[in-house]
């Protein structure tokens, strides 16, 4: 357990120093997104030895998760702090130690919801990367009416048998644990009687099988319970009142996402730019005047998203989180629009013979994208929000 | 924002409501005004101070930061208010570092009394370059010891109620230089123009008109950046005031939402109008973003580029480019979901949409600041 100081110029100072002393070289200059990086987990997906070396050294200091206490495997820092942290890790292109579901949505809600030893066991384990987490909450009959969830738990003794399926459950298939949303009760107010319950993944009875999408491969999965035994003390909160618990996630869910999309813009102009001089020859001087009000659009709407982001993220998770997650996946949408617009013919490829690599990726990312405005709660559904919650607009007939 | 910008922009909403509600235009139109405006309001407004906020206290003014500035055009402009609030920090901004007794005098006139400067950002007829303000037709030649003005200023706001105003021309060697006029001087004429939101400009002619030398503001390159200075100032206040006002106007049909009753329920029960009027939410939130990031760059021009990675030119541009398209979009979007009242000249809404319109052709339209914009990325 280290001291850091207090003031931020010279917690950045020493940030800097205890980096550039510690980080494998092989990972300067690899830093992409706040998802991109290592994951952690059992299976050691995506591991390498500077990744491996990177996540023990982090996780030893409790830097893998600054905010959590030292007693759950963190550094005690502030927000702020660890703000300061992750700027330094940007400004030195250094990808963080740790990424995943389990630091970014179930970490904050164990913090607000779980009992002391169920932060002791697995804010330790999210901090030192051991468990790799997915999320439980849509099922096939339960999308944008999540409350209608009908994945049954059955109270059995100590445990509880569960039953039914969860879909677009995000790297199942990479996953050791999962957060979900069960039903434990049946009544007239759907909201009541859901419990929000961690599985072993491992638990016999569990089957995962990978979904295909327009753009092909992806992370997402099915996951299929059939009585699957679950102890009871792996519920979060109260039996039947995990639906505060699941709203809770999804603000620090749709935050993430806001964030992990505002990473991926700060250079998307200049990118853009590039495959624009690429695709029309044209590697100085002036585009073509429409070109450029287009590439200028764009780039207003980025700095402006960042901007955003930047203030809002001062505050509390809140109804806000939608604004982030509407317009952020929105503006990812557009910029990807516009890539294949600038790409025109060069972007038709969907196997790599006869075309560029980048440009069957960008296919690929456009195609993808269309789901940015779906996962995670559609726009509609942040714009229901927003009428109701911030705005204060009746609730329809 | 500062506990007492926060104070400020309270305390001009709460006198605007009370003093300068927007109905207030129909009757300046209705009567042919000839000021466009209400000088005993201007003088309440002048009293507290609010003609000399961006001018220093030697001057007699509050010395306040442009922000404050912002801070007020915005609060003012959710009354659509058309007294000369912009039009005094801007003539703050052009005098404030001028050495000269003329300047000083402009200065602390404006600040202490409310008596107008104006600055005159545009003439008609430059054609493709008609937002650049140094596509300059006026000319000032020298005469004996002094010189002498010719040309036509339009759009001048607060013409007619002006006593001096800052006419930007081209030198007698082709360089813009900045002049500070008497009104009354002979060969100025000064006519009405009455905009769609009636707010008070005027067409200003300079006949040679004599100036001393001593009422030059500002030559050679000094002046072509204070013109640009003056300009980006006038940019970054003018998407304040679209904020202030697309604020007000989403206001006013969030109210109406909750309140119009059709098919036995209140319209804002249903969802298409529910997500259209989240969609304005979130358009607004990201305005109001650009907006303060603008202002922070005319205030701390290296900080502000260290902390968002963007020069203050591009923030301005962002800023007047977003406010001009999202305040004409929320306006529009505001008088369908009035319906038919929202049509009505006798309804308010009506006008926020003709501020925005003027608003946007004003200092570069959205198309212009998005030029500029590419063109500091390198690609325009």
């Amino acid at each position: 357990m280290s001291e850091w100081p207090t003031d931020p110029v010279a917690l950045a100072a020493a940030f800097r120093d205890f980096v550039r002393a510690h980080v494998p070289p092989g990972l300067v200059g690899t830093a992409g997104g706040p998802f991109e990086g290592y994951w952690g987990g059992r299976l050691r997906a995506g591991a390498t030895p500077d990744r491996l070396a990177w996540l023990g050294i982090m996780a030893e200091h409790g830097l893998t998760a600054p905010t959590f206490a030292p007693e759950h495997g963190g550094a005690g820092l502030s927000a702020a702090q660890a703000q300061v942290l992750r700027d330094v890790l940007g400004e030195l292109q250094v990808p963080p130690p740790l990424v995943g579901f389990g630091l970014a949505m179930l970490a904050p809600v164990l913090q607000q919801f779980g009992t002391e030893a169920q932060k002791r066991t697995y804010l330790t384990a999210i901090a030192r990367g051991d468990l790799r987490w997915c999320q439980g909450y849509s099922e096939p009959g339960a999308g944008s009416d999540l409350a209608s969830l009908a994945c049954r738990a059955e109270r059995d003794g100590d445990t509880f048998v569960l039953n039914g399926s969860k879909i677009w459950t995000s790297h199942a298939d990479l996953s050791d644990w999962m957060f979900c949303l069960v039903r434990t009760r049946t009544g007239p107010r759907k909201q009541e009687g859901i419990t929000f319950i961690l599985i072993d993944l491992r638990s016999p009875g569990v089957q995962i099988r990978p979904i295909l999408l327009i753009s092909g491969a992806s992370p997402f999965c099915e996951v299929f319970f059939e009585d699957v035994r679950v102890p009871a003390e792996q519920v979060v909160h109260e039996v039947d009142a995990g639906w505060t618990v699941a709203k809770s996630l999804l603000q620090h869910e749709r935050t993430a996402i806001g964030v992990a999309i505002g990473g991926q813009l700060s250079q998307a102009e200049g990118e853009l730019v590039s495959l624009a001089r690429r695709a029309l020859d044209t590697p100085e001087g002036p585009l073509p005047g429409a070109v450029a009000q287009d590439l200028a659009r764009f780039g207003m709407e980025a700095a402006c998203f960042d901007l955003t982001r930047t203030r809002l993220l001062g505050g509390p998770a809140g109804p806000e989180s939608s604004t982030l997650k509407l317009a952020g996946t929105e503006l990812k949408q557009r910029r990807l629009q516009l890539a294949m617009q600038l790409a025109g013919p060069d972007a038709l490829g969907w196997s790599p013979e006869g075309f560029e690599p980048d440009t069957v990726q960008v296919a690929r990312e456009w195609l993808r994208s269309r789901g940015n405005s779906i996962e995670g709660g559609t726009s509609e559904i942040q714009l229901n929000i927003i009428a109701r919650r911030v705005l204060g607009l009746p609730e329809g007939a | 924002m500062s506990t007492e910008r926060q104070a400020l922009s309270k305390e001009v909403a709460r006198f605007c409501g009370v003093r300068a509600p927007v109905g207030r235009l129909r009757g300046f139109r209705d009567a042919g005004d000839a000021l466009g405006f209400d000088p005993v309001v201007w003088q309440e407004m002048a009293a507290l101070g609010w003609a000399g906020v961006h001018a220093p206290e030697a001057s007699g003014g509050a010395g306040l930061p442009f922000g404050d500035v912002c801070a007020v055009v915005e609060s003012a402009a959710r009354s659509l208010v058309p007294e000369p609030l912009l039009t005094s920090a801007l003539a703050a901004v052009a005098l404030r570092s001028v050495d000269t007794p003329p300047a000083h005098d402009a200065l602390t006139a404006l600040a202490e009394r409310g008596r107008l400067t104006t600055v005159a950002l545009f003439e008609s007829g430059r054609g493709a370059a008609r937002y650049e303000v140094d596509a300059l037709g006026t000319r000032l030649e020298a005469d004996g010891s002094g010189f002498r003005l010719t040309g036509e200023k339009s759009q001048v706001p607060h013409a007619t109620a002006a006593e001096r105003i800052v006419v930007p021309a081209r030198g007698p060697d082709g360089a813009v230089v900045l002049a500070l006029v008497p009104l009354d001087r002979p060969g100025v004429a000064v006519t009405r123009q009455v905009l769609l939101d009636l707010r008070p400009v005027g067409r200003v002619r300079f006949e040679s008109v004599a100036v001393a030398p001593d009422e030059l503001l500002a030559t050679g390159p000094a002046a072509h950046l204070l013109l640009e200075e003056v300009a980006e100032h006038g940019r970054v206040a003018l998407a304040a005031e679209c904020l202030g006002l697309a604020q007000r106007a989403f206001e006013l049909t969030l109210e109406w939402l909750k309140e119009r009753q059709q098919f036995g329920v209140p319209i804002g029960s249903f969802q298409a109008l529910q997500h259209r009027a989240a969609g304005l939410y979130v358009q607004l939130t990201l305005l109001r973003s650009a907006v303060e990031a603008a202002v922070s760059a005319l205030e701390d021009p290296e900080g502000t580029q260290t902390r968002t990675g963007h020069s203050p030119t591009r923030l301005v541009s962002l800023a007047k480019a977003l406010a001009c398209d999202t305040a004409e979009h929320v306006a529009r979007e505001a008088i369908q979901m009035h319906g038919g009242i929202g049509m009505t000249d006798e309804h308010d809404i009506g006008w926020y949409l003709k501020r925005a319109r003027v608003n946007a052709a004003t200092l570069g339209d959205a198309a212009w600041h998005r030029a500029r914009w590419a063109r500091l990325g390198g690609y325009a």
